[in-house]
Protein backbone atom coordinates (compact mmCIF):
# COMPACT_ATOMS: atom_id res chain seq x y z
CA UNK A 1 0.00 0.00 0.00
CA UNK A 2 1.31 3.40 -0.77
CA UNK A 3 1.48 6.26 1.76
CA UNK A 4 -1.03 7.99 -0.18
CA UNK A 5 -3.75 5.22 -0.35
CA UNK A 6 -2.80 5.05 3.31
CA UNK A 7 -3.59 8.43 3.82
CA UNK A 8 -6.61 8.41 1.72
CA UNK A 9 -8.63 5.21 2.22
CA UNK A 10 -11.02 4.06 -0.70
CA UNK A 11 -13.22 1.75 0.94
CA UNK A 12 -16.84 2.92 2.47
CA UNK A 13 -15.80 2.66 5.57
CA UNK A 14 -12.66 4.87 5.97
CA UNK A 15 -14.31 7.17 3.53
CA UNK A 16 -16.96 7.31 6.53
CA UNK A 17 -14.60 7.56 9.00
CA UNK A 18 -12.74 10.21 7.48
CA UNK A 19 -15.87 12.43 6.67
CA UNK A 20 -16.86 12.04 10.43
CA UNK A 21 -13.25 12.58 11.68
CA UNK A 22 -13.39 15.72 9.38
CA UNK A 23 -16.64 17.02 10.67
CA UNK A 24 -15.59 16.50 14.77
CA UNK A 25 -12.80 18.72 13.88
CA UNK A 26 -14.81 21.10 12.28
CA UNK A 27 -17.47 21.04 15.03
CA UNK A 28 -14.32 22.08 17.12
CA UNK A 29 -13.23 25.06 15.01
CA UNK A 30 -17.07 26.00 14.95
CA UNK A 31 -16.39 25.66 18.52
CA UNK A 32 -13.61 28.19 18.73
CA UNK A 33 -15.71 30.64 16.07
CA UNK A 34 -18.42 31.05 18.85
CA UNK A 35 -16.13 33.56 20.88
CA UNK A 36 -16.80 35.72 17.89
CA UNK A 37 -20.70 35.49 17.56
CA UNK A 38 -23.10 37.19 19.57
CA UNK A 39 -23.25 35.71 23.50
CA UNK A 40 -25.06 38.18 25.09
CA UNK A 41 -26.93 42.20 25.10
CA UNK A 42 -25.69 43.50 28.24
CA UNK A 43 -27.96 45.82 29.90
CA UNK A 44 -28.59 49.37 29.39
CA UNK A 45 -27.13 48.41 25.68
CA UNK A 46 -27.82 48.63 22.44
CA UNK A 47 -26.84 46.10 20.80
CA UNK A 48 -25.32 42.14 21.42
CA UNK A 49 -21.66 41.86 22.34
CA UNK A 50 -19.69 38.82 21.21
CA UNK A 51 -17.51 36.73 23.74
CA UNK A 52 -14.67 38.57 22.63
CA UNK A 53 -16.37 42.08 23.13
CA UNK A 54 -17.45 41.30 26.51
CA UNK A 55 -13.61 39.68 26.89
CA UNK A 56 -12.38 43.68 25.56
CA UNK A 57 -14.74 45.35 28.37
CA UNK A 58 -12.12 44.19 31.09
CA UNK A 59 -10.05 47.25 29.52
CA UNK A 60 -13.01 49.75 29.47
CA UNK A 61 -14.59 51.94 32.16
CA UNK A 62 -17.92 49.76 31.81
CA UNK A 63 -15.82 47.03 33.96
CA UNK A 64 -16.05 49.47 37.05
CA UNK A 65 -19.43 49.61 36.18
CA UNK A 66 -20.01 46.42 35.80
CA UNK A 67 -17.95 45.38 39.08
CA UNK A 68 -19.56 47.96 41.15
CA UNK A 69 -23.08 46.25 40.13
CA UNK A 70 -21.83 42.77 40.76
CA UNK A 71 -18.60 41.96 41.22
CA UNK A 72 -19.59 38.04 40.96
CA UNK A 73 -21.16 38.03 38.24
CA UNK A 74 -18.90 40.50 36.30
CA UNK A 75 -15.74 38.10 37.04
CA UNK A 76 -17.97 35.58 35.63
CA UNK A 77 -19.48 37.33 32.39
CA UNK A 78 -15.55 38.68 31.42
CA UNK A 79 -13.94 35.25 32.17
CA UNK A 80 -16.92 32.85 30.98
CA UNK A 81 -16.04 33.57 27.14
CA UNK A 82 -12.04 33.72 27.68
CA UNK A 83 -11.79 30.67 29.47
CA UNK A 84 -14.57 28.86 26.82
CA UNK A 85 -12.25 30.07 24.14
CA UNK A 86 -8.86 29.11 25.35
CA UNK A 87 -10.32 25.43 26.73
CA UNK A 88 -11.77 25.16 22.56
CA UNK A 89 -8.64 25.92 20.70
CA UNK A 90 -6.92 23.44 23.62
CA UNK A 91 -10.08 20.86 22.50
CA UNK A 92 -8.91 21.62 18.64
CA UNK A 93 -5.64 21.00 19.26
CA UNK A 94 -6.56 17.55 21.06
CA UNK A 95 -8.74 16.62 17.98
CA UNK A 96 -5.66 17.84 15.90
CA UNK A 97 -2.96 15.22 17.38
CA UNK A 98 -5.91 12.50 17.75
CA UNK A 99 -5.55 12.64 21.67
CA UNK A 100 -9.25 13.15 23.54
CA UNK A 101 -8.96 14.71 26.90
CA UNK A 102 -12.17 15.41 28.98
CA UNK A 103 -11.63 18.18 31.26
CA UNK A 104 -11.51 20.77 28.42
CA UNK A 105 -14.83 20.27 26.36
CA UNK A 106 -16.30 19.59 29.67
CA UNK A 107 -15.44 22.82 31.38
CA UNK A 108 -16.31 24.88 28.53
CA UNK A 109 -19.70 23.19 28.68
CA UNK A 110 -19.90 23.74 32.27
CA UNK A 111 -18.92 27.89 31.72
CA UNK A 112 -21.27 28.49 29.47
CA UNK A 113 -23.74 27.54 30.94
CA UNK A 114 -23.03 29.20 33.96
CA UNK A 115 -22.47 32.50 31.92
CA UNK A 116 -25.74 31.82 30.58
CA UNK A 117 -27.65 31.15 34.15
CA UNK A 118 -25.32 33.79 36.75
CA UNK A 119 -24.82 36.70 34.88
CA UNK A 120 -28.50 37.86 34.99
CA UNK A 121 -27.89 41.14 36.56
CA UNK A 122 -25.86 42.20 33.61
CA UNK A 123 -27.67 41.17 31.15
CA UNK A 124 -31.09 42.54 29.67
CA UNK A 125 -33.92 40.62 30.61
CA UNK A 126 -36.06 40.87 27.51
CA UNK A 127 -36.08 36.78 25.98
CA UNK A 128 -33.45 37.83 23.18
CA UNK A 129 -30.69 38.87 25.55
CA UNK A 130 -28.68 35.70 25.25
CA UNK A 131 -27.16 35.06 21.95
CA UNK A 132 -26.39 32.67 19.44
CA UNK A 133 -22.97 32.27 20.74
CA UNK A 134 -23.40 31.30 23.83
CA UNK A 135 -26.34 28.84 22.68
CA UNK A 136 -23.92 26.90 19.73
CA UNK A 137 -20.85 27.02 22.39
CA UNK A 138 -23.63 24.95 24.50
CA UNK A 139 -24.96 22.81 21.57
CA UNK A 140 -21.53 21.96 19.74
CA UNK A 141 -19.69 21.72 23.60
CA UNK A 142 -22.52 18.90 24.41
CA UNK A 143 -21.53 17.57 21.24
CA UNK A 144 -18.11 17.45 20.95
CA UNK A 145 -18.36 15.63 25.02
CA UNK A 146 -21.03 13.16 23.60
CA UNK A 147 -17.76 12.24 21.06
CA UNK A 148 -15.50 12.29 23.74
CA UNK A 149 -17.67 9.84 25.73
CA UNK A 150 -18.05 7.08 23.21
CA UNK A 151 -13.93 7.20 22.29
CA UNK A 152 -13.89 6.38 25.64
CA UNK A 153 -16.19 3.94 25.96
CA UNK A 154 -14.87 2.26 22.49
CA UNK A 155 -11.26 2.31 24.23
CA UNK A 156 -12.83 1.18 27.36
CA UNK A 157 -14.60 -1.97 25.08
CA UNK A 158 -11.21 -2.43 23.61
CA UNK A 159 -9.91 -3.01 26.53
CA UNK A 160 -12.29 -5.11 28.16
CA UNK A 161 -12.65 -7.50 25.10
CA UNK A 162 -16.27 -6.75 25.29
CA UNK A 163 -19.43 -6.30 22.19
CA UNK A 164 -16.63 -6.68 19.41
CA UNK A 165 -19.10 -5.74 16.85
CA UNK A 166 -20.42 -2.98 18.62
CA UNK A 167 -16.51 -1.90 18.51
CA UNK A 168 -16.38 -2.48 15.22
CA UNK A 169 -19.14 0.20 14.38
CA UNK A 170 -17.98 2.70 16.92
CA UNK A 171 -14.35 2.64 15.42
CA UNK A 172 -16.49 3.29 11.53
CA UNK A 173 -18.61 5.40 12.64
CA UNK A 174 -16.98 8.11 15.19
CA UNK A 175 -13.73 7.79 13.78
CA UNK A 176 -12.89 6.80 17.48
CA UNK A 177 -10.11 3.82 16.44
CA UNK A 178 -8.29 7.43 15.13
CA UNK A 179 -7.65 8.82 18.88
CA UNK A 180 -6.00 7.97 22.32
CA UNK A 181 -8.08 9.01 25.19
CA UNK A 182 -6.47 10.09 28.18
CA UNK A 183 -6.22 7.03 29.65
CA UNK A 184 -4.34 5.33 26.67
CA UNK A 185 -1.91 8.31 26.75
CA UNK A 186 -0.93 7.47 30.65
CA UNK A 187 -0.70 4.01 30.01
CA UNK A 188 1.78 5.02 27.25
CA UNK A 189 -0.11 3.21 24.48
CA UNK A 190 -2.62 3.11 21.98
CA UNK A 191 -5.13 0.49 20.59
CA UNK A 192 -4.89 2.78 17.91
CA UNK A 193 -5.03 0.58 14.12
CA UNK A 194 -4.71 -2.25 16.97
CA UNK A 195 -7.54 -4.27 14.86
CA UNK B 1 -4.39 15.19 7.01
CA UNK B 2 -2.67 15.64 10.61
CA UNK B 3 -0.78 18.39 9.21
CA UNK B 4 -3.90 20.21 8.04
CA UNK B 5 -5.60 19.99 11.30
CA UNK B 6 -2.21 21.60 12.82
CA UNK B 7 -2.32 24.06 10.51
CA UNK B 8 -6.08 25.13 10.51
CA UNK B 9 -5.45 24.83 15.09
CA UNK B 10 -2.34 27.34 14.51
CA UNK B 11 -4.66 29.55 12.28
CA UNK B 12 -7.89 29.55 15.04
CA UNK B 13 -5.17 30.59 17.82
CA UNK B 14 -3.86 33.64 15.76
CA UNK B 15 -7.21 34.51 14.25
CA UNK B 16 -8.37 34.62 18.32
CA UNK B 17 -5.36 36.25 19.42
CA UNK B 18 -5.29 39.46 16.71
CA UNK B 19 -9.11 39.42 16.79
CA UNK B 20 -8.82 40.01 21.04
CA UNK B 21 -6.21 42.28 20.43
CA UNK B 22 -7.95 44.27 17.48
CA UNK B 23 -11.03 44.72 20.07
CA UNK B 24 -9.10 45.55 23.00
CA UNK B 25 -7.01 48.14 21.22
CA UNK B 26 -10.34 49.83 20.15
CA UNK B 27 -12.12 49.79 23.62
CA UNK B 28 -9.00 51.30 24.71
CA UNK B 29 -8.77 54.09 22.84
CA UNK B 30 -12.52 55.02 22.38
CA UNK B 31 -12.66 58.70 23.00
CA UNK B 32 -13.55 60.63 26.20
CA UNK B 33 -16.61 62.04 25.15
CA UNK B 34 -17.68 58.67 23.33
CA UNK B 35 -17.71 57.13 26.58
CA UNK B 36 -19.53 59.86 28.92
CA UNK B 37 -22.00 59.83 26.26
CA UNK B 38 -22.07 56.03 26.74
CA UNK B 39 -22.17 56.60 30.61
CA UNK B 40 -25.57 58.95 29.93
CA UNK B 41 -27.66 56.45 28.10
CA UNK B 42 -26.63 54.33 30.74
CA UNK B 43 -27.47 56.15 33.46
CA UNK B 44 -31.02 57.26 31.09
CA UNK B 45 -31.69 53.38 30.81
CA UNK B 46 -31.23 52.44 34.66
CA UNK B 47 -33.28 55.40 35.65
CA UNK B 48 -36.32 53.84 33.50
CA UNK B 49 -35.53 50.62 34.35
CA UNK B 50 -35.26 51.40 38.74
CA UNK B 51 -38.65 53.43 38.60
CA UNK B 52 -39.92 50.38 36.53
CA UNK B 53 -39.09 48.07 39.54
CA UNK B 54 -39.91 50.57 42.23
CA UNK B 55 -43.21 50.84 40.48
CA UNK B 56 -43.49 47.20 40.60
CA UNK B 57 -42.75 46.96 44.33
CA UNK B 58 -45.08 49.74 44.93
CA UNK B 59 -48.23 48.11 43.01
CA UNK B 60 -47.63 45.00 45.74
CA UNK B 61 -50.58 45.76 47.82
CA UNK B 62 -53.27 46.74 44.67
CA UNK B 63 -52.69 43.88 42.95
CA UNK B 64 -51.74 40.62 45.01
CA UNK B 65 -51.95 41.35 48.83
CA UNK B 66 -56.12 40.83 48.97
CA UNK B 67 -56.23 37.69 47.21
CA UNK B 68 -52.81 36.37 49.23
CA UNK B 69 -54.22 34.21 52.25
CA UNK B 70 -51.07 32.24 53.06
CA UNK B 71 -47.54 33.66 54.60
CA UNK B 72 -45.85 31.78 51.90
CA UNK B 73 -47.19 32.97 48.95
CA UNK B 74 -46.48 36.56 50.16
CA UNK B 75 -43.48 35.98 50.84
CA UNK B 76 -42.90 34.36 47.40
CA UNK B 77 -44.44 37.33 45.36
CA UNK B 78 -42.68 39.85 47.44
CA UNK B 79 -38.94 38.70 47.50
CA UNK B 80 -38.92 38.46 43.59
CA UNK B 81 -39.97 42.18 43.39
CA UNK B 82 -38.24 43.16 46.31
CA UNK B 83 -34.96 41.77 44.75
CA UNK B 84 -35.64 43.43 41.36
CA UNK B 85 -36.08 46.75 43.17
CA UNK B 86 -32.54 46.19 44.95
CA UNK B 87 -30.67 45.28 41.93
CA UNK B 88 -31.90 48.22 39.89
CA UNK B 89 -31.46 50.74 42.58
CA UNK B 90 -27.97 49.01 42.73
CA UNK B 91 -27.27 49.53 38.93
CA UNK B 92 -28.76 53.32 39.02
CA UNK B 93 -26.09 54.45 42.01
CA UNK B 94 -23.22 52.38 39.94
CA UNK B 95 -24.21 54.10 36.56
CA UNK B 96 -24.07 57.36 37.99
CA UNK B 97 -20.78 57.23 39.40
CA UNK B 98 -19.50 55.51 36.20
CA UNK B 99 -21.01 58.89 34.62
CA UNK B 100 -19.25 61.34 37.11
CA UNK B 101 -16.05 59.46 36.41
CA UNK B 102 -16.21 59.52 32.82
CA UNK B 103 -17.55 63.31 32.77
CA UNK B 104 -14.11 64.16 34.78
CA UNK B 105 -12.07 63.06 32.36
CA UNK B 106 -14.26 63.99 29.65
CA UNK B 107 -13.74 67.75 31.16
CA UNK B 108 -10.32 67.86 31.87
CA UNK B 109 -9.62 66.66 28.03
CA UNK B 110 -12.16 69.36 26.98
CA UNK B 111 -9.77 72.08 29.44
CA UNK B 112 -6.61 71.08 28.25
CA UNK B 113 -7.96 71.49 24.56
CA UNK B 114 -8.94 74.99 25.47
CA UNK B 115 -5.86 75.53 27.18
CA UNK B 116 -4.16 75.01 23.62
CA UNK B 117 -5.36 78.18 21.73
CA UNK B 118 -2.68 80.79 21.25
CA UNK B 119 -5.48 83.70 20.33
CA UNK B 120 -6.84 85.11 23.83
CA UNK B 121 -9.92 85.55 21.72
CA UNK B 122 -10.59 82.08 21.05
CA UNK B 123 -9.20 80.42 24.33
CA UNK B 124 -11.76 83.04 26.62
CA UNK B 125 -14.81 82.09 23.91
CA UNK B 126 -14.02 78.15 24.39
CA UNK B 127 -13.77 78.76 28.01
CA UNK B 128 -17.05 80.89 27.78
CA UNK B 129 -18.44 77.81 26.24
CA UNK B 130 -16.69 74.86 28.25
CA UNK B 131 -18.49 76.44 31.12
CA UNK B 132 -21.99 76.64 29.83
CA UNK B 133 -21.34 72.48 28.98
CA UNK B 134 -20.14 72.52 32.80
CA UNK B 135 -22.88 74.23 34.24
CA UNK B 136 -25.46 72.14 32.24
CA UNK B 137 -23.51 69.01 33.36
CA UNK B 138 -23.40 70.43 36.81
CA UNK B 139 -27.28 70.56 36.60
CA UNK B 140 -27.99 67.03 35.81
CA UNK B 141 -25.68 65.58 38.30
CA UNK B 142 -27.27 67.32 40.77
CA UNK B 143 -30.80 66.71 39.43
CA UNK B 144 -29.52 62.99 39.15
CA UNK B 145 -28.15 62.96 42.98
CA UNK B 146 -31.71 64.19 44.30
CA UNK B 147 -33.38 61.20 42.48
CA UNK B 148 -30.58 59.13 44.17
CA UNK B 149 -31.66 60.27 47.44
CA UNK B 150 -35.18 59.98 46.51
CA UNK B 151 -34.81 56.39 45.39
CA UNK B 152 -32.60 55.46 48.58
CA UNK B 153 -35.42 56.42 51.12
CA UNK B 154 -37.95 54.33 48.72
CA UNK B 155 -35.13 51.54 49.14
CA UNK B 156 -34.51 52.03 52.60
CA UNK B 157 -38.55 51.45 53.49
CA UNK B 158 -38.62 48.38 50.94
CA UNK B 159 -36.08 46.72 53.28
CA UNK B 160 -37.74 47.43 56.42
CA UNK B 161 -40.48 46.23 54.85
CA UNK B 162 -38.61 43.16 53.88
CA UNK B 163 -37.58 42.88 57.53
CA UNK B 164 -41.32 43.19 58.69
CA UNK B 165 -42.14 40.80 56.44
CA UNK B 166 -39.10 37.90 57.55
CA UNK B 167 -40.23 39.24 60.98
CA UNK B 168 -43.54 38.11 60.63
CA UNK B 169 -42.49 34.86 59.26
CA UNK B 170 -40.42 33.88 62.63
CA UNK B 171 -43.72 34.68 64.31
CA UNK B 172 -45.65 33.02 61.79
CA UNK B 173 -43.04 29.89 62.45
CA UNK B 174 -43.83 30.79 66.04
CA UNK B 175 -47.34 31.14 66.28
CA UNK B 176 -47.59 27.81 64.54
CA UNK B 177 -46.36 26.21 67.00
CA UNK B 178 -48.28 28.11 69.85
CA UNK B 179 -51.69 27.57 67.73
CA UNK B 180 -52.35 31.70 66.97
CA UNK B 181 -52.21 31.56 63.27
CA UNK B 182 -55.04 34.08 62.96
CA UNK B 183 -52.38 36.71 64.41
CA UNK B 184 -50.49 36.12 60.38
CA UNK B 185 -53.23 37.48 58.19
CA UNK B 186 -54.37 40.70 60.43
CA UNK B 187 -49.98 41.25 60.36
CA UNK B 188 -50.63 40.74 56.39
CA UNK B 189 -53.35 43.41 55.84
CA UNK B 190 -51.41 45.58 58.49
CA UNK B 191 -48.93 45.98 56.46
CA UNK B 192 -51.08 47.44 53.57
CA UNK B 193 -51.12 51.18 55.07
CA UNK B 194 -46.99 50.75 54.77
CA UNK B 195 -46.73 49.87 51.40
CA UNK B 196 -49.18 52.18 50.09
CA UNK B 197 -46.66 54.67 51.26
CA UNK B 198 -44.08 52.61 48.99
CA UNK B 199 -46.65 53.24 46.22
CA UNK B 200 -47.00 56.53 46.63
CA UNK B 201 -43.38 57.49 46.68
CA UNK B 202 -42.41 55.21 43.88
CA UNK B 203 -44.59 57.26 41.60
CA UNK B 204 -43.45 60.08 43.09
CA UNK B 205 -40.09 59.00 41.89
CA UNK B 206 -41.21 58.10 38.30
CA UNK B 207 -42.80 61.68 37.99
CA UNK B 208 -39.28 62.85 38.71
CA UNK B 209 -36.97 61.02 36.99
CA UNK B 210 -38.64 60.65 33.69
CA UNK B 211 -37.86 64.35 33.00
CA UNK B 212 -34.33 65.57 34.17
CA UNK B 213 -32.15 62.96 32.55
CA UNK B 214 -34.63 62.83 29.24
CA UNK B 215 -33.82 66.77 28.50
CA UNK B 216 -29.74 66.57 27.93
CA UNK B 217 -30.16 63.69 25.82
Amino acid sequence: MTTAARRFPTDIPGIVTLIIRLSFFVAALALVGTYFLPWARLDGMVESQSGAEITSIAVTPTAQYLIAVNTVQTVLLVGCPIIAVLLSLLTLSNYARGEIYLFPIVVVLVVSIVFRIFTSDLIASDAGALGLGNLLCIVLSVGLLSHHLIIKLHTRLYVNRKFPSLFRKLYFLTGSGYYRSSSDLRRGGSHRRSR
Amino acid sequence: MRRAFRWATALAVIAVVVGLGLLAYGRFNTSAAAEFDESIIMVNHQTTQMSTSLAEAGSFVDSDISRITEFSTLLATWSPRFKTARTAYNKFDAAIVSAETRAEEYFANQRALTQRYHDPELRRAAESNDEIDYDLYSEWRNQAHRVREEALAIIRRLEDMDTDLQKLKLASEFSFDSNALQEVPVDILALEDELAHFKTASENIRAITSSPFEVNQ
